[in-house]
């Protein structure tokens, strides 16, 4: 009896492929073994299940993974799921869905076959051992399963690559991005254009999607952005961040492999240096080794990456840190003695020095700098995340080659010059 | 930032007794030497080498010289054999082969960088000119840093002999990268009047450490009022020669306005100046002192007929500036500064650099042959 149970859930296991009449913008009749993840990918092109599912949850109830043999079930049309984009549109698309589904079409066949093999092996077995019989059953629906697993997965990738190539899609909704202030001349809302990476993003937007809605805000406490905001996923993007190394993870510390886990990266929209400044006459503007900064109080603001300190052993307790809300502490904490180092971005404090009026009391360490990227980060969870760094890097791309972020650098960095 | 502050060339015991110069007798090419008592720079280069030019021994002792007109007794400086290389040292030649090896052996990054530009004028043996290995000691040093210290990139470097261009137009618009061979004064001194000249090098430009030193001496006829100056200060009503277009700002910083307490004579040539001197039209010329020693040689002239004050000189470092409208420029500069630094840790610094006047001298030779 047992024996007959199992073989009959395989049949219906094997007649997967009879879902293959589904159409958008028509009803549909739940047949034996239909899942919805299934029944969208064989409509709409996308694991999403969702589209079926909030269409018909009144049928549905509030389970998606529990569905009837025998409901019927409306299909949304294409229009109004507003998935448009991932339906074959170019030839390459169309072609990498039906390679999928003939894909899954032949790994259910092997799949039936197998089942079929299986199950003359049960009819045999039957005669001798029941057990034995039994194990071989699961072994071949086990494998029949993971051949159809196999084959959407692939499916599923040939899709996605279809996509490459063509310009990320278009979204309807208004990105949000997050920046903060206090970081001349890169971001910050009294520079003109509130800075140049500022004026990159937004002409990134502009080179590769003008028809993109965005919002960039500013929310000047930097740390709060990790913290707090991005996590909600309510903001789709936060800059500028520097990227950790992040193919050498054992080396990374902590901070540094979580921000590599949580987070995506553009392409480096401008480079920096990040150095140190010292009083004169202190020997820790002039040294030529990190070694000596042992024993000393270093200022780097909340937030900023520790990255390249890390990197050259100076943690604590072989140093004391200090992480000020803003840059200005650090330099007066450096001035008044509090701090020996202040570790900063080499603009940022070319500006601030020469605003505080400390231009004479601390000097840059020559010796010792790191160079770092600085980039667009977005939320690996955020389902358009990869889309938005996408059209980003294409608009960098556009500017580098048409000259225009060497034009909007320079024009910054002239202001700064200046006015600085 | 080169820490030689002239407020501290005050005439002290040490210095005074430099006047009998010449007491410590065992100095000799490719050897140690201690310096005695009353030893100086140019005392040490007459014996060892029969010249007044000092500069080898300065850049050979880079490390251990701070302010070249006070040698404190019993400093132990090593005097360069005749082929530039330091006692009990490899060559110049061995020490560059070694590091380009080195260099040759690291991996080279899959990422394509665009080759830095870098600009410089020609003309300026041994520093830069088209005549010389690799276009001279600058070049050779720029050139060599961009692929040291865990650098790996290209650069192009171009020929502009119109030095003012370099700093009013070229980095400015951004047609290059790099210029090579520039100086400054101390930047964070607002205590005097900036010239213009000093307004653009401090507020528009980013340079490197110092890639070179070299030593600007005074020297006038052993009985000339100002031959034993001990200041600038003292040098107040002179009248001094140096050439067109070389620095100023040594003057300004200490307060030597031309036509004011001062007159700057600034003809073309150094043979000019020197001549000016001999005559009396001027007190004292001041340049290189290897310049003048090259000068004088030139002229038939020894360092019995024109002497260099012992007190009062001025140490210019000649860096490489970048402009700060140029997105790149402090990360290049940063680059150099890497690449030169580790040069001077392997000894390759002093390899190239006494390469390069190597050179110079046996083309200088085969020119007056």
């Amino acid at each position: 009896m047992k024996t007959r149970l199992i073989i009959s859930s395989l049949a219906l296991a094997a007649a997967t492929g009879a879902a293959s009449a589904q159409e958008a913008c028509s009803t549909y009749e739940i047949q034996p073994g239909d899942s919805l993840r299934e029944l969208a990918l064989a409509t709409y092109a996308t694991e999403d299940f969702r589209i079926i599912y909030d269409a018909n949850r009144d049928v549905i109830g509030s389970n998606p993974n529990i569905i009837r043999v025998g409901d019927v079930l409306t299909m949304p049309c294409l229009e109004d799921v507003g998935r448009e984009a991932a339906l074959p549109e170019t030839e390459a698309e169309r072609m990498a869905v039906e390679m999928a589904s003939e894909l899954v079409e032949a790994a259910e066949e092997r799949a039936e076959k197998a089942i079929a093999e299986a199950e003359a092996r049960v009819a045999e077995a039957e005669a001798e051992a029941k057990k034995a019989s039994e194990e071989a059953v699961i072994a071949a629906r086990a494998a029949a399963k993971q051949e159809l697993e196999a084959a959407r997965a692939e499916g599923a990738a040939l899709i996605r690559n279809a996509d490459d190539g063509d310009r990320p899609e278009i979204r309807d909704r208004q990105l949000l991005l997050i920046t903060g202030g206090g970081y001349a001349p890169f971001t910050d809302e009294d520079l003109p254009q509130r800075g140049l990476y500022t004026e990159l993003v937004e002409t990134a937007f502009l080179r590769a999607a003008p028809e993109q809605g965005y919002k960039i805000q500013f929310v000047n406490d930097w740390s709060s952005h990790l913290d707090l905001l991005m996590p909600t996923l309510a903001f789709d993007a936060t800059f500028p961040w520097s990227r950790p190394d992040c193919e050498a993870a054992a080396t990374l510390s902590e901070t540094d492999r979580t921000r590599c886990e949580t987070y995506n990266f553009s392409n480096p929209f401008y480079e920096v240096v990040d150095t140190f400044f010292a009083k004169e006459g202190s020997g820790y503007e002039s040294t030529r080794t990190y070694a000596d900064f042992a024993g000393a109080t270093i200022c780097r603001p909340e937030g900023w990456s520790l990255t390249h300190m890390n990197a050259v052993s100076l943690f604590e307790p072989t140093i004391t840190l200090m992480r000020p809300v803003s840059p200005d502490d650090c330099f007066h904490a450096a001035v008044n003695g509090e701090a020996d180092i202040v570790a900063i971005e080499a603009h940022l404090a070319v500006e601030a020095m020469s605003r505080l009026g400390y231009e004479h009391q601390l000097v840059e360490n020559p010796n010792l700098a790191a160079i770092k990227s600085l980039n667009v980060m977005t939320h690996k969870d955020n389902p358009d995340g990869e889309a938005i760094l996408e059209t980003l890097n294409q608009g960098l791309a556009i500017m580098q080659q048409s000259g225009e972020w060497r034009d909007i650098v320079s024009t910054a960095l002239l202001y700064q010059m200046e006015n600085g | 930032m080169f820490e030689f502050n002239l407020k501290k060339v005050a005439m002290t015991a040490t210095a005074a007794t430099a006047l009998s110069a010449g007491a410590a007798a065992a100095q000799e090419a490719c050897t140690n030497y201690t310096v005695s008592d009353g030893d100086t720079m140019a005392s040490i280069a007459v014996a060892a080498y029969g010249t007044s030019n000092y500069q080898p021994i300065f850049n050979a002792n880079r490390n251990v010289i701070t302010n070249p007109n006070a040698l404190s007794p019993g400093l132990v400086l090593a005097l360069p054999c005749d082929d530039g290389s330091l006692p009990n040292g490899q060559s110049a030649q061995e020490i560059i082969a070694a590091e380009e090896q080195r260099a040759a052996g690291t991996k080279r990054s899959n990422v394509y960088e665009p080759p830095i530009k870098i600009v410089v004028g020609g003309g300026w043996a041994p520093f830069a000119t088209e005549d010389m290995t690799d276009g001279g000691m600058l070049p050779r040093l720029a050139a060599t840093a961009l692929n040291r210290a865990g650098n790996q990139r290209d650069y192009s470097i171009s020929w502009v002999d119109d030095w003012g261009s370099h700093l009013s137009t070229l980095l400015p618009l951004g047609a290059f990268d790099v210029s090579l061979g520039w100086s400054h004064p101390d930047c964070s001194d607002r205590s005097y009047e900036w010239s213009d000249d000093t307004t653009l090098r401090c507020t528009q430009f980013d340079s490197t450490v110092s890639s070179y030193d070299v030593v600007f001496g005074f020297f006038s006829l052993p009985e000339n009022d100002y031959a034993n100056a001990s200041s600038y200060e003292d040098m107040s009503g002179s009248t001094i020669c140096r050439m067109d277009g070389w620095l100023n700002y040594d003057f300004e910083e200490a307060g030597l306005v031309d036509g004011e307490n001062f007159t700057r004579l600034s003809p073309r040539t150094s043979q000019e100046c020197i001549d000016a001197v001999l005559t009396g039209v001027a007190d004292l010329a001041s340049f290189e002192v290897q310049a003048v020693s090259q000068t004088m040689a030139d002229m038939g002239l020894s360092s019995n007929d024109i002497v260099e004050n012992p007190f009062v000189n001025y140490v210019v470092s000649y860096r490489f500036f970048a402009h700060r409208s140029n997105p790149f420029g402090r990360q290049y500069l940063s680059m150099l500064n890497k690449g030169l630094n580790e040069m001077r840790e392997s000894g390759e610094w002093y390899a190239i650099v006494s390469d390069s006047l190597r050179e110079h001298n046996e083309n200088t030779l085969a020119a007056s042959n």
